[in-house]
């Protein structure tokens, strides 16, 4: 039986620190009781609404993806959407910043329709 | 209130004191009553993972989440009640099975100025690495379910229903992909209860 979570690290890379933010969101998570100040409630909103934006940016850049990779696009497209879906991921990454929101903070887990993304 | 741990089968079997059970039919809710205050520290999470881990010894279990809770007895029997084929299918599935857990996180391919064209090129060579990854471990699996990586450098997050005599082969299997894949961080953490595999 489980006695530490340590015990639960079947295999793990010899660095941790790209999982350590994990942690802290845990911690977050745990004490995080629900504050319904009206700053909170904006922020909660805009976390709200990003995650819509960003479901369907990430929708679409698949999308493209597997146009390019289905092939026949000439070059200048593939350019052009590239530059497309780069601006669009650079846009969110400036709105998130905004409001002061992490990919964390939108919470994509769409349950069976995971596999979407 | 009620706190319900998990739904089991072997229904004639009770649950260690001081835990209480409810039945229906074939299937055994395991529960407490009272004591818990809900709150999600750490101490009790573990405290319920530890409790679903002890019945997971001598049955087959459906673990609910940390903080299920039902007003009473005739409730919880009119859910068994209401989803009774989905559950006995479900427990079914995870018998003799343990989920494993997946995170691999790798520094984003995109290189700083990037052209449109080497974006591209890096999202799909992204896609093919979390392929690389996945598809030898899912063959190992009874069940896989990918979730949605949580951006930044997370490559790949999945769950993988595996039979339990299995599992020291997923975990070699884990350890040849970081070995060819060295760029890659990968955990993989378990064995636990199949908490992703539940009927929704």
């Amino acid at each position: 039986m489980t006695d530490s979570p340590a015990d639960k690290l079947l295999a793990a890379p010899r660095d941790l620190d790209p999982f350590a933010r994990d942690l802290r969101r845990l911690e977050d998570a745990l004490s995080g009781h629900v504050r319904a100040d009206p700053e909170n409630v904006e922020r909660g909103l805009a976390a709200l609404v990003l995650t819509v934006v960003e479901l369907l940016r990430q929708l679409m850049e698949r999308q493209a993806l597997r146009r390019v990779e289905a092939g026949g696009l000439d070059d200048e497209t593939v350019e052009r959407l590239g530059a497309t879906l780069m601006a669009l991921e650079e846009r969110m990454d400036e709105l998130k910043a905004t409001f002061g929101l992490d990919d964390d903070d939108l919470n994509l887990d769409l349950g069976p329709l995971g596999r979407l993304l | 209130v009620i706190w319900v741990y998990a739904i089991c089968d072997r229904p004639e079997l009770p649950p260690p004191p001081p835990l209480d059970s409810v039945r229906e039919g074939e299937l055994l809710a395991v529960v407490s009553r009272g004591g818990s205050t809900g709150d999600p520290t750490p101490d009790a999470l573990w405290a319920h993972e530890r409790v679903i881990e002890r019945l997971m010894i001598d049955r087959t279990v459906l673990p609910m989440r940390f903080g299920s809770k039902v007003a009473g007895d005739e409730e919880l029997r009119e859910f068994m009640n209401a989803r009774r084929d989905e559950l006995t299918a479900a427990l079914a599935r995870v018998a003799g099975r343990v989920e494993l857990g997946l995170r691999v996180a790798q520094h984003a391919a995109v290189p700083v100025g990037a052209s449109g064209r080497d974006y591209v090129m890096a999202k799909l060579h992204e896609g093919r690495e979390a392929d690389a990854l996945h598809d030898p471990l899912a063959a190992l699996a009874v069940e896989a379910r990918l979730q949605p990586a949580r951006g930044g450098d997370e490559l790949l997050r999945a769950a993988y229903l595996v039979d339990r005599r299995e599992v020291p082969r997923f975990r070699a299997t884990v350890e040849r992909l970081q070995s060819a894949h060295p760029d890659a961080a990968i955990l993989c953490t378990g064995p636990w209860p199949p908490y992703s595999f539940m009927p929704r």
